[in-house]
């Protein structure tokens, strides 16, 4: 008897018992569908965050002040980044940097008839535009002098101009924001965009806005500063420079070995996802493996029912002239097919369920054939495996006892 | 053709052994028609198993065609079956799924026929039982007799050196006996080896050589003129 001839009998005999057969895979499909599922909802999310990353920029870093709990808030005034610091690392790595600079954030908020309007103030130097990602869109950023001389001048989003002043361009306009019950006069210079994030919540009523480092200063009165941004300049190692900054820092601040300036980078973050997403991974494994277990452990239950069913068609079978390993194909490749086609449902759904994810938290569908072929592969073991015991027992029945069997 | 020396048959239940044939001689030639009768636990169906190769003998020699069967290996006993027996049953044992053209396909799915030739053999044989309009009928479409003569053209469709007919006619009424037996006299006629075991002795009648088994002897062997 030749395979396509045992494959017709285990597709008729499905077909005869169609509930059955698909209670029977849905351990399968549950098992093989949230693998799918998950795997390619990891995968987008992997790849939006990569993209995400990239877009941040992969020169970027960040040293910021690291808090250890023993630390008390006093101690780490003394750490604080100060303006001579600041002026030292532009001396020493200016040539290795695109930009560097702190940021003062104050807020402030603005009415305009009955709405209010939330303003995040970023006090940034004059070569933040060379570290974030921000495309003029009208007018220009403020210059060393702006900051020098501390103008009350703002560079606001493009959000804000189509929100606030309906899309007429308000350059050369002044804006009275209230901070702090206190109120403040900025002329607009500039408007930027910035290629839209998904990380951050999109609202109409909050905007960002960049103002001189020198101003966020004296709002904040503050006396220092706890982190500092800069890039990089291609062709240099962000992890080395960024070390480098840090243990002139320490020395400044007398700080070696008490690891208060951190460093943040791109590199460094990318790895702690990658971690948390292997951590998920192996879960969703753990969980998919005691599924299909499960599913397996159904498939021969369901096997052994279906050979005591078919005990007499088995022994009519064997007395016209099957052979053991006719009788034992024919069951073990209906076993393969239940398993097969529970796959083959499995990945449909799981990908399915993939694709209302990735609508749901907005990252792309990134099907990987590999994983499919494993997922369909990996269920077909199943049907082998769990259809071994009853198919060798039916090839083993006794014909004249099967023949009998009522 | 089919030749039987001193064969014995013990079942052993626990303690408890039962011979079922105590040493029985046949010697059956090409083209007869012979029915062995008996009451039951006489040992017939016992035999009847043992001719068809669906039951080992303990003792004695069995050889069909030819070839002592005794030390064929599982597989070589199947291809056996397929290839020199055909059994008509007394519940037709037919696949209740299976179209009537399928059942009769069946034994040259496992003699590796192709479907061509399949197709070809299993339209003869049913036409050769009278049922060429009957092809695509399931067994539960059928009349008791209709089954058992898809059963016979099952039997026919190797064309096996002989026939086994176990009780052909014990589920049947007397007007399809007639019919069945009809079919089974026609096909020796025609040239075929029909062993047909019984308890009936009108139907034994209509064969041409009785074997009467009692108490796991042979107690009588006598042919007929019919």
């Amino acid at each position: 008897m030749n395979i396509g001839e045992s494959m017709k009998m285990a597709f008729s005999a499905i077909r005869s018992n169609k509930m059955r057969s698909l209670l029977t895979m849905l351990g399968i499909i549950i098992g093989i569908s949230s693998v799918i599922a998950l795997v390619t909802l990891g995968n987008g999310s992997k790849a939006m965050m990569t993209k995400e990353f990239s877009a941040y920029g992969a020169n970027r870093a960040t040293i910021y002040l690291g808090n250890d709990d023993e630390e008390t808030s006093e101690d780490i005034y003394t750490y604080m980044i100060s303006e001579n610091d600041l002026e030292m690392i532009e001396r020493i790595y200016g040539h290795k940097l695109e930009g560097v600079s702190p940021t003062e954030s104050f807020l402030g908020t603005v009415a305009k008839g009955r709405k209010s309007y939330n303003v995040t103030f970023n006090g940034v130097s004059d070569s933040y535009n060379k570290i974030e990602n921000l495309t003029l869109e009208e007018g220009r950023f403020f210059t060393k002098e702006d900051v020098a001389s501390e103008r009350q001048v703002i560079v606001i989003e493009k959000k804000m101009v189509d929100n606030f002043y309906d899309g007429v361009s308000p350059i050369g306009q002044v804006i009275t924001v209230d901070v702090n019950g206190q109120s403040e006069t900025f002329s607009i210079i500039g408007i930027y965009s910035k290629p839209a994030s998904n990380f951050q919540m999109e609202s109409n009523l909050n905007f960002t806005a960049y103002t001189p480092l020198s101003i966020g200063t004296r709002i904040n009165e503050s006396e220092g500063f706890g982190a500092l941004e800069y890039n990089v300049k291609k062709g240099f190692d962000v992890k080395e420079t960024s070390n480098s900054i840090i243990s002139i820092l320490e020395r400044t601040h007398d700080a070696k070995g008490k690891n208060v300036y951190r460093v943040f980078t791109m590199e460094s973050q990318l790895k702690m996802m990658n971690k948390f997403t292997g951590t998920i991974t192996t879960f969703v494994a753990a969980i998919a493996a005691i599924s299909l277990l499960v599913g397996g452990i159904g498939i021969m239950n369901i096997m052994l029912v279906s050979v005591t069913e078919r005990t007499r068609e088995i022994g009519i079978r064997k007395a016209i002239g099957a052979k053991k390993k006719d009788i034992l194909s024919q069951f073990m490749i209906e076993s393969i097919i239940v398993s097969g086609i529970g796959g083959i449902i499995g990945i449909v759904t799981g990908i399915g369920f993939a694709l209302i994810g990735t609508k749901l938290m907005k990252v792309p569908l990134t099907v990987d054939p590999k994983v499919v072929l494993f997922a369909f592969m990996f269920s077909a073991m199943i049907g082998v495996f769990f259809g071994i015991y009853p198919a060798n027992k039916a090839a083993k029945l006794n014909t004249i006892d099967a023949l009998r069997y009522e | 053709m089919i030749r039987v020396q001193e064969m014995r048959k013990v079942y052993r239940t626990g303690e408890i052994i039962f011979e079922a044939l105590k040493g029985v001689s046949i010697d059956i030639k090409k083209g007869e028609f012979v029915s062995i009768i008996g009451p039951s636990g006489s040992g017939k169906s016992t035999l009847m198993n043992i001719l068809g190769c669906l039951d080992n003998a303990s003792d004695g020699i069995y050889e069909l065609d030819g070839q002592v069967t005794s030390n064929l290996s599982d597989d070589q006993i199947s291809e056996l079956r397929n290839e020199k027996i055909g059994f008509i049953f007394q519940s037709f044992n037919l696949l209740p799924k299976l179209t009537a053209v399928e059942n009769v396909e069946l034994p040259l799915i496992y003699s590796k026929k192709s479907k061509s030739e399949r197709r070809k053999m299993a339209e003869k044989s049913l036409g050769l039982v009278g049922l060429s309009d009957r092809m695509e009928h399931r067994p539960n479409e059928m009349s008791g007799g209709q089954r058992q003569r898809v059963a016979i053209a099952r039997a026919l469709v190797c064309e096996p050196s002989i026939i086994l007919a176990d009780e052909p006619t014990g589920n049947l009424d007397s007007k399809t006996t007639d019919e069945v037996m009809g079919i089974l006299k026609e096909l020796n006629a025609l040239g075929n080896t029909i062993v047909v075991v019984t308890h009936e002795p009108e139907i034994a009648a209509q064969t041409h050589r009785v074997i009467t088994v009692k108490d796991g002897h042979i107690v009588s062997d006598e042919r007929q003129v019919s």
